[in-house]
């Protein structure tokens, strides 16, 4: 086709007119194709921008809470101190008793408010996770050792080992929590059937990156899908006690490590006699950490 | 006996404190401030302090750093209720 041509219309063959309309088809749907993919990723953008604009706001609203809450802990804790020192007091002195009875009572009380007040402090305060290498055994192994006073005669296994890429304490504080979870889950069935196992293995997200799977796994009755969507909401419990934020806490710091949770009910099978399963994920490292030297131990 | 200076604005603190430590064998002698502490080191040196960390006039980090600058080898213990290192 020429500059004549298009001057005269009349001109314009039909091969002319096929190769115009063709390569006008063309355009339009290159137009299109741009327009969707423009459209797709102002959408994609947008919701970046109301993720991030949710997270900020989240972040601004624990931030208050953070500080609202390490005030109050304060006002709290002072008088909760004395008010524990004094009922020991009470109790040392007090004969055998009912009046020696209420002081331990009271004395239990003041542990337990102090307890809220440090689940809800270790909650709302701002997390800065200091990654280490370590060893999952070695966690897994500390992790039961701070949660003794509730596994009671519950068998708890440790299986697989594996680096892992995270802040000590705050990772030992999720798996107490999840452990502690477990140990409440398992007390819904038989003393025969309670069992706990901690796994430790590589595995692939839902998004397929490799991650350290690190699960806390219960013979309990398994949990039920409503109580799955609210789990890890603050304040959220099935338990008459508890501040219903042991999973919120255990959500908040797996996040600060840029991992996931994942929760699955195993269902019964010849081998396993079904129960929950809570898994930490977290990004994979390649190092391997210096295994801690059980003869050193003091 | 040993003798044990607790630092609290608060009553209460001060004498639950105070008396848990009585009962552990110390003899304790109170302040209810940081200045009002400095004062009692100066007039009689105790063997330890135990003071509250956050308290009008004089917190018990400006009181660790006066505590250092008049008897650097006073063993002294900060107490706090806010459960952070920050």
């Amino acid at each position: 086709m020429t500059a004549t041509d298009l001057d005269n219309p009349a001109a314009l063959s039909q091969a002319d007119l096929s190769q115009l309309f063709a390569a006008f088809n063309d355009v339009t749907v290159k137009l299109q194709d741009t327009h969707e993919k423009l459209t797709g990723e102002v959408a994609r953008l947008q919701g970046e921008l109301r993720r991030a604009n949710d997270e900020l706001e989240r972040s601004r609203r624990l931030a208050a809470l953070g500080e609202m809450a390490a005030g109050i802990a304060h006002e709290i804790r002072n008088p909760l101190a004395s008010l524990g020192l004094y009922a020991e007091m009470l109790e040392a002195d007090l004969p055998q008793g009912r009046e020696h009875e209420v002081a331990s009572k009271i004395v239990c009380a003041v542990h337990g408010l102090d307890a809220v007040v440090n689940d809800v402090l270790t909650f709302s305060r701002e997390m800065r996770p200091e990654p280490v290498l370590q060893s999952s055994e070695d966690v897994f192994a500390c992790a039961i050792d701070s949660c003794r006073d509730v596994l009671g005669g519950v068998p708890i296994a440790i299986d697989g080992d594996v680096p892992i890429e995270a802040d000590s304490t705050l990772l030992q504080q999720a798996l107490v929590n999840l452990i502690r979870n477990a140990a409440d889950a398992v007390l819904e069935v038989e003393a025969g059937e309670r069992s706990i196992k901690l796994d430790a293995r590589q595995t692939v997200t839902a998004d397929g990156d490799t991650a350290v799977a690190l699960a806390v796994g219960d013979t309990g009755p398994g949990i039920p899908d409503e109580v799955r969507e609210r789990m890890f909401n603050p304040f959220f419990t099935t338990r008459a006690a508890g501040t219903g934020l042991g999973l919120a806490i255990v959500h908040r710091i797996v996040d600060a490590h840029g991992g996931a949770v994942r929760v699955v009910n195993r269902p019964a099978t010849p081998k396993d006699s079904g129960g929950a399963t809570i898994e930490i994920l977290l990004p994979q490292t390649t190092a391997q950490p210096v295994k801690a030297d059980p003869r050193s131990a003091a | 006996m040993k003798t044990v200076l607790v630092v609290d604005d608060k009553e209460m603190m001060r004498d639950s404190v105070g008396s848990t430590l009585q009962r552990a064998g110390f003899a304790v002698v109170t302040a209810a401030s940081g200045p009002a502490a400095l004062t009692a080191i100066a007039s009689r040196r105790p063997d330890a302090v135990v003071s509250d960390l956050k308290m009008p006039e004089m917190t018990g980090t400006e009181l660790l750093e006066r505590v250092r600058e008049i008897a650097a080898d006073l063993p002294v213990v900060l107490m706090t209720a806010f459960g952070t290192r920050s």
